[in-house]
């Protein structure tokens, strides 16, 4: 066995494997357990421990990809036995409120149906959440969020749309997401956001950190076509 | 200072360089050149830094008239200028009709001297269509588009021109991915063929299958070369503008070496896959 192939070590009070996804990507993973909570946590004590060594970083449900030209012996090393401590982690107590148009919510009646709730009880409830970005993918910017109400689940489209407008709020089962990109997508389209959550124009392109929670305050579609940031 | 104007362009042709690096956490994609080394010649033939924007182009070539007096490279594809073939680089002037023929392989690489005029994103100029990033406009090529490039550049000779196989089979080397335990057999026992699905996202294989304790994962990190393997058990090899997570098991990683080589094999052509260590 090389030495490269699979370590375990405790960083953060938890106990990861490493593994090498690239050349120069070292992936950890934990349990399935492990509240997404500890992910952001642990994300963010990964930057700190590699610094100006970091390329880059994907946290997902259970594992976070550390993007670096340091060998996964070196990443371990900085790694193995680090905690957190409640100064260090990032505060995101903040809850980004952001306007929803429900008229532009095509699959609203599906979701309404399949709840067997009618649609001003479909938007009360989901109006009545507190979403909170997971992780970012698909597409650049698409949020992967939770906090959706589980009366709201609602299956995937058998056929996927070839263009969802960009600021779509989706739902898929038990997850939610928006859309930050005009793209394909087999998501419940509930409603739809003016404002921009994804900037190419800015260095910090999302608007909602990963961690970071939002709510929902609902507008009229006329205020959704003249809507300006 | 050269100009190129764009009289007639295949479906696929895009400005790359060697991509962006450092927003994969934004879900943003790595893109660049397919064929990296060999972006890389049709540079080095004009006197380019090796990362300077290049045009890739697939399936078709392309026609150009010069605007002015440029130096031009054309790597994996052949060139002709007012109808005469010509070699790898040339410097035309204005007026002159170029000619560069369809890639030999799959991707074709043109190249100007200075560096060609294309909208930055995210440190690239990079092509990325999905989300209009960098090239023209975040667009392909089309009629009428004119290429500037913001140098001179000079023709270089010395050029090592990376090899690319026409055989019927190549074989590429991996290492091993996170899933590599799920599988039942080694990659290597079967060979794949490439399939004309495949696209910059990525390469899907087809033909045989690999028996695999299938199951399917939290989505996690994928990078370019990441070999995941969906239940009917065809992997599918992840490209440059592949997304940045994904569920299916990743049984390996073609090493970055190997990349360009597997890019430029056509559909029909057969792969096999052998583990090496790394």
């Amino acid at each position: 066995m090389s030495t490269k192939e699979s370590k375990s070590l405790l960083f953060n009070s938890i106990s990861w494997r490493a593994s090498l996804l690239g050349e120069e990507v070292a992936l950890l993973e934990c349990g399935k357990g492990t509240p997404i909570e500890k992910i952001h946590e642990s994300t963010y004590l990964v930057e700190q421990a590699i610094g100006g060594d970091l390329i880059d970083l994907v946290p997902a449900y259970h594992s976070i990809a550390v993007f670096s030209k340091l060998d996964m012996g070196e990443i371990i090393k900085r790694l193995d036995g680090l905690k957190g401590s409640a100064k260090q982690i990032r505060d995101n107590d903040d809850v980004i409120e952001l306007p929803i148009c429900y008229e532009e919510g095509l699959d609203l009646s599906r979701v309404a149906e399949q709840s067997g709730m009618n649609e001003d009880q479909v938007i009360e409830r989901h109006l009545e959440g507190t979403y909170r970005s997971l992780f970012i993918g698909f597409t650049p910017g698409f949020i992967y969020a939770d906090g959706l109400h589980e009366s709201l689940a609602c299956p995937r489209l058998e056929q996927p749309r070839t263009r969802i407008p960009s600021g779509s709020v989706g739902i898929a089962g038990e997850q939610t997401g928006i859309y930050s990109l005009a793209s394909p997508g087999g998501w419940n389209i509930i409603g739809r956001t003016p404002t921009k959550i994804f900037d190419p124009t800015k260095d910090q392109p999302m608007l909602i950190d990963v961690g970071t929670r939002y709510r929902f305050y609902r507008i009229t579609k006329k205020a959704f076509e003249s809507w300006e940031d | 200072m050269g100009r190129l104007s764009v009289i007639k362009t295949g479906p696929i042709a895009t400005v790359q360089d060697f991509g962006r690096f450092g927003y994969r956490r934004y879900g943003i994609p790595q893109s660049g050149a397919m064929d990296r080394q060999m972006m890389i010649a049709a540079n080095q033939f004009v006197g380019n830094p090796e990362n300077f924007p290049v045009i890739e182009f697939a399936l078709m070539g392309i026609e150009l008239e010069a605007l002015e007096e440029t130096v031009i490279s054309v790597v994996g594809a052949s060139l002709k200028v007012n109808g005469q073939v010509k070699g790898k680089c040339e410097k035309v002037s204005v007026g002159d009709k170029v000619s560069v023929s369809s890639p030999m392989f799959v991707y074709g690489y043109l190249g100007m001297g200075g560096s060609i005029q294309a909208k930055e994103d995210f440190g690239s100029v990079s092509t990325y269509e999905r989300a209009g990033f960098g090239g023209m406009d975040g667009r392909r090529l089309q009629t009428g588009d004119v290429l500037v490039s913001n140098g001179e550049g000079e023709i270089s000779v010395q050029v090592d021109i990376p090899t690319r196989e026409n055989a019927e089979l190549v074989t590429i080397r991996i290492m091993k991915g996170p899933e590599w335990n799920l599988l039942k057999e080694l990659p290597s026992f079967e060979s794949f063929q490439v399939d004309g699905s495949s696209d910059r996202m990525g390469i899907r294989l087809t033909g045989a299958r690999l028996a695999c304790d299938y199951q399917e994962i939290a989505s996690s990190a994928v990078i370019p070369g990441t070999i995941q393997l969906p239940a009917d058990g065809q992997p599918i090899i992840l490209m440059n503008d592949c997304q940045t997570t994904g569920g299916y098991p990743r049984i390996g990683k073609v090493f970055v070496e190997d990349l360009g080589r597997l890019a430029q094999m056509k559909p029909g052509k057969k792969v096999r896959m052998v583990r090496v260590e790394n």
